[in-house]
């Protein structure tokens, strides 16, 4: 059985920006329905998956993914026709007798009749019959409890908001999801966080990591008044005390809310363009911890009332990998796993693996192996030869070419040992917005300073955000404290750091302590693996800095050609492309 | 179901709810709020209000209505 799954609705913000011209930058994503992404489940697995943002460049976009789509299909050797089922992260169509929503913008942006017409456009035939709308936070609780591996578990979403939640509890067994408890959007914690983002000066629905990046530099203190009031638990359920009909939801900016947190906060919002001060940290650090404390109560909570110990999570909401360090550590939690795309890109691979699991014959379960996240699109030998032919002609670059694997290795271990600045291209794209190591730029994390250089010669963004190492599983108890669990190997979870990563690895290490790790099992990533134990004999630490393939406000790098431009555009020193070394020209380095 | 209305739209136990009381105007619930108490009725009662329903539900009163004739189109009354 072969199903696509769709996420995203792909004229929610086109219809929010026309309904709202001028509005500002940071309120630009007050809607739902972006991250599109296509994902290909094929008998139960998923083959295949990508979010649009890669192809057009557009971070986050909403856009229709036929791009995605088609590389889907192309990377499976499947045509249309030949998919059985198309499955869509939403499933509005079964809530609008509850929705006073206008019709007209319910017919052009809500039904799944959208999607269906999308399809239609690019000549694919007989939809409507093979088309499965299913509900947001289904798709969300599938997209982590499949590929979890546990037979049995609890499984938590919190996002914005699906078709009519906020929150949703299920329990998982034998491949089927029951939903224990959910709560409506007036009482949502990602849009409490995202108003929050939004009224610090940051994008709403965007820049929430940003938020929890400069959480770290401030003191919780001064502010966790306001949000011990503000969020509370009460037997499993969230409970956000502000006056909601006074939030201006539907207005473009959310004005009741800015002035409701102003009068909270003592002062205004910020502006995107103002100094970031210490207000700001202070109240981005209390947010933090509240939120972090609600979670881990919250968790707590449905794992006593349901009695089951193994956490699945999704929902943007758990991209907070700060939180999610909590819940690891928290006892009556034995193993956790959180969807790497735990954000509205994932609900495509949820949707899919649902409609699956609900059509097919029983399976037998996959047991306890490890999600493989590199489900984007990789590039043939020729067509890297070819691209870096073209950029050696040009002048752009001069290429070495490396067959042995070994020396290949060894010298990029040599470079990063050397302080340089590489980038590292290699398989196929991650699914999910982490680089996890095949789309990367590395560098030693030896010392503090390199944070500055990497921000201000490639990455070009703000001073305050944080970068986390790659490392070696037998590298872990000596620099961090705790238990590295599964979502270690997805860069998902924070974890403490030891002395010793103060001292070895500096610059990995966040102003509050913590770094976002990245364990690097040799069975998901066995090229990233044995560059690290190369950089591990070179420098003594089998650790370096890992931030994604691409500059501020743009997706990750997908294609060789736009790693090239990258490389040869900002203070790269190296590009390290499928089997070739690339280098500037001298006088341009 | 009354309780329902107080606990969605966060009123005290003890606040005054006169049955024809709307639930925008005289309560200032939004269309989210007012999602939210149908939702949960639909979830104690085990009905599915149709979409005619949904619109008539804009009071307690009218709420109160719609959930017996859906009780009573399902023979449950």
């Amino acid at each position: 059985m072969i199903t696509l799954g769709l996420s995203g609705l792909p004229y929610a913000q086109q219809v929010y920006l026309r309904q709202n011209p001028g509005v500002d930058r940071i309120s630009e994503r007050v809607c739902q329905g972006l991250d599109s992404a296509a994902g290909l489940v094929i008998d139960g697995e998923v083959v295949a998956a990508a979010a649009e943002e890669r192809f057009t460049g557009e971070k986050g976009t909403g856009a229709f993914p036929a791009n995605a789509i088609d590389y889907c299909l192309r990377e499976a050797g499947v045509g249309p026709n030949e998919v059985t089922m198309v499955a869509h992260g939403f499933a509005y169509d079964e809530c609008r007798r509850l929705l006073r929503t206008d019709p007209r913008y319910f017919d052009e942006v809500l039904s799944g009749q959208t999607v269906v017409t999308e399809l239609t456009k690019h000549g694919w035939t007989d939809v409507a019959d093979r088309f499965h709308p299913v509900r947001h936070h289904v798709a969300h609780a599938a997209s982590a409890f499949h590929p979890s591996g546990f037979d049995e578990a609890l499984v938590v979403v919190s996002d914005g908001m699906g078709e009519l939640d906020a929150l949703s509890v299920f329990t998982g067994r034998a491949g089927t999801l029951n939903r224990v408890h959910h709560q409506d959007v007036s009482q949502s914690l990602g849009i409490l966080y995202s108003l929050c983002t939004r009224f610090l000066g940051f994008a709403f629905n965007s820049d929430e990591y940003k938020v929890m990046g400069l959480a770290a530099y401030g003191d919780p203190g001064r502010y966790a008044p306001v949000f011990d009031r503000l969020v509370g638990l009460r037997a499993g359920a969230v409970e956000i005390d502000w006056p909601w009909t006074g939030l201006g939801a539907g207005t473009a900016g959310y004005p009741g809310a800015m002035g409701y947190l102003a009068g909270l906060a003592g002062f205004p919002a910020r502006r995107g363009d103002a100094v970031v001060g210490p207000e700001h940290a202070d109240l981005a650090a209390a947010l933090q911890k509240r939120l972090a404390e609600v979670l881990t109560g919250l968790v707590s909570h449905w794992v006593g009332a349901t009695g089951r110990q193994q956490v699945c999570l999704a929902g943007g909401t758990f991209l907070n990998c700060r939180a999610n360090q909590d819940i690891a550590a928290l006892p009556s939690v034995a193993d956790l796993f959180v969807q790497p795309a735990a954000g509205d890109d994932g609900t495509a691979i949820g949707a899919a693996l649902h409609v699956d699991a609900e059509n097919a014959s029983p399976r037998r379960s996959r047991g306890r192996r490890r999600f493989n996240p590199f489900l984007g699109p990789a590039y043939p030998t020729e067509h890297v030869a070819r691209t870096v032919e073209a950029a050696v002609d040009i002048g752009a670059v001069t290429a070495e070419r490396i067959d042995d694997i070994e020396d290949y290795l060894r010298l990029a271990a040599a470079d990063i040992a050397a302080d340089q600045i590489v980038g590292w291209f290699h398989g196929r794209m991650e699914f999910g917005p982490r680089a996890l190591g095949n789309r990367s730029i590395l560098a030693l994390p030896a010392g503090a300073a390199v944070k500055d250089r990497i921000n201000a010669l490639v990455k070009l963004r703000e001073p305050f955000r944080p970068f986390a190492p790659a490392l070696l599983e037998d590298e872990y108890d000596r620099l961090f404290e705790g238990r590295p669990l599964d979502p270690t190997a997805y860069m998902l979870c924070t974890a403490t750091a030891r002395v010793a990563a103060r001292e070895l690895v500096p610059g990995a290490v966040h102003d509050d302590g913590t770094s976002r790790v990245q364990v690097v099992p040799a069975s998901l990533n066995p090229l990233f693996h044995r560059l690290l134990r190369k950089v591990q004999a070179a420098t003594g630490v089998g650790c370096v800095i890992n931030t994604s393939l691409n500059i501020k406000g743009q997706p990750l790098i997908m294609a060789p050609e736009t790693a090239i431009k990258l490389f040869t555009g900002t203070g790269l020193d190296r590009l390290y492309l499928a089997g070739y070394r690339l280098s500037k020209p001298v006088g341009q380095a | 179901m009354a309780q329902i209305v107080r606990r969605n739209l966060r009123l005290a136990e003890d606040h005054p709810l006169p049955g024809d009381l709307s639930f925008a105007d005289g309560l200032g619930a939004d269309s989210i709020l007012v999602m939210g108490i149908l939702v949960r009725v639909e979830e104690t009662f085990g009905i599915e209000l149709t979409a005619e329903s949904v619109t008539r539900s804009d009071t307690l009163d009218g709420l109160v209505h719609e959930v017996e004739r859906a009780l009573a189109a399902a023979g449950r009354r």
